[in-house]
């Protein structure tokens, strides 16, 4: 660059600090003297300033945006839950809400009860449902079952278990959980009629693979007690 | 609840990943959204959605960061509800990089790369031009071409 020639592309070197000392000098000597270039600094570094500024408020890896996918929907655990079940036939926990609360109530033997009502049995039977039993972890001796039924966004997820009732300083809390990383999700508090229905997203529904019902303790922490008392995988 | 994915995950995952980390923070984004599935219906919409979303994200980080703590064996001494103060900032903050963003994605691919390499990945011109495969005069004219452009989106003219 001579001292009369336009020093527009060495403006960003210049504010970046990429001017060796004589470049330096004669980029500035031009500035100082052509208006022109003087008017180019401004809005150069005005487009440096918004770069730094991101960089500045520690938002560099945000930009631009790179978000994981919200779920994995070329897998859908209602057909692995379905083929699942189609591999075991009918086993003996494959009972539809309705069947259970009957079970209640005729046989007093409370296994499976419809928590709040919201899933009758003729919209459970509506949708596709499938269902997988869960297994006791440890010395529990208890045993149940997950159903999953319904398209689209959301998924019905109901849990029965013959648990035993909880002291009063405990509870039992449902997850969702990933076997592969150990990643987990609360999902909720089992009442204690042993039963409980929860309405997810069905992306949450495939990211995860494995239901996991812990024994936690009331002391206000929210995070896994470390007690699986019962565990179900569905894909 | 894909729309709202697609509009608040890039914050929320900006946030989670100042407070737990690059490795955990996409497992926790999906324990937020989940959470703010679950609580819709408690959202008011008096308040800033985009706080509310963080104050659960917030949250979620603590959970998070508590259970980490536990199975190290770790104490976690001071983890408290989120300052208010502070989420407003953060949202303020990232909408104001997205719009900086959103005005380098209207420069040209090449521009863009070039201020990319620059100011975030912090590469020297003559660096660039070898990550490039491009002479350095190029590298030169695309980030003065790049720093002009993104200067008349972000002030046009009349308020230069």
């Amino acid at each position: 660059m001579t001292e009369t020639a336009h020093c527009i592309e060495e403006l960003a070197g210049l504010l970046h600090g990429e001017l060796a000392l004589d470049e330096l000098r004669r980029v500035t000597t031009h500035l100082r003297s052509c208006e022109s270039c003087r008017r180019e600094l401004v809005e150069v570094a005005t487009g440096v300033g918004a770069l730094a500024r991101v960089e500045r408020l520690g938002l560099v890896d945000a930009m631009p945006p790179k978000l994981p996918p919200l779920a994995d929907l070329s897998v859908d655990p209602l057909a692995e839950l379905a083929e699942a079940r189609t591999r075991r036939r009918r086993a003996r926990w494959v009972v539809p809400v309705a069947a259970a609360v009957v079970a209640v109530l005729v046989a007093s033997a409370a296994i499976l009860v419809n928590r709040d009502g919201s899933s009758s049995p003729s919209r459970s039977r509506a949708n596709p449902t499938a269902e997988v039993a869960l297994q006791a972890v440890g010395a529990q001796p208890a045993r149940g079952e997950v159903s999953m039924s319904g398209t689209g966004a959301s998924r019905t997820m109901v849990v029965s278990t013959n648990l035993p009732p909880t002291k009063a300083d405990s509870f039992y809390e449902v997850w969702l959980l990933d076997t592969r990383t150990n990643g987990m999700v609360a999902v909720g508090v089992l009442p204690s009629s042993g039963t409980a229905n929860f309405t997810l997203p069905s992306h949450l529904v495939s990211r995860y693979n494995a239901v996991d019902l812990s024994l936690q303790p009331d002391n206000g922490v929210p995070t896994h007690s470390n007690q699986s008392v019962l565990r179900a995988r569905y894909a | 609840m894909a729309e709202c994915y697609r509009l608040h995950g890039p914050m929320v995952l900006a946030y989670l990943r100042r407070f737990v980390g690059r490795d955990s923070a996409e497992d926790v984004l999906q324990q937020v959204f989940l959470e703010l599935w679950r609580s819709r219906a408690k959202y008011d919409p008096a308040r800033s959605l985009e706080a509310w979303i963080i104050g659960i994200a917030h949250k979620r980080a603590v959970d998070h960061l508590r259970r980490q703590a536990r199975h190290e064996g770790a104490q976690l001494v001071s983890l408290t509800e989120p300052d208010l103060a502070a989420t407003d900032r953060f949202v303020e903050e990232f909408a104001e990089a997205q719009v900086i963003n959103d005005a380098l994605a209207e420069l040209s691919p090449e521009q863009r790369e070039t201020l990319v390499l620059a100011y975030f990945s912090d590469l020297s011109q003559s660096q660039i031009a070898g990550r490039m495969n491009v002479p350095l005069g190029t590298v030169k004219a695309r980030s003065a071409r790049g720093l002009r452009r993104l200067a008349a989106i972000l002030v046009p003219e009349e308020e230069l």
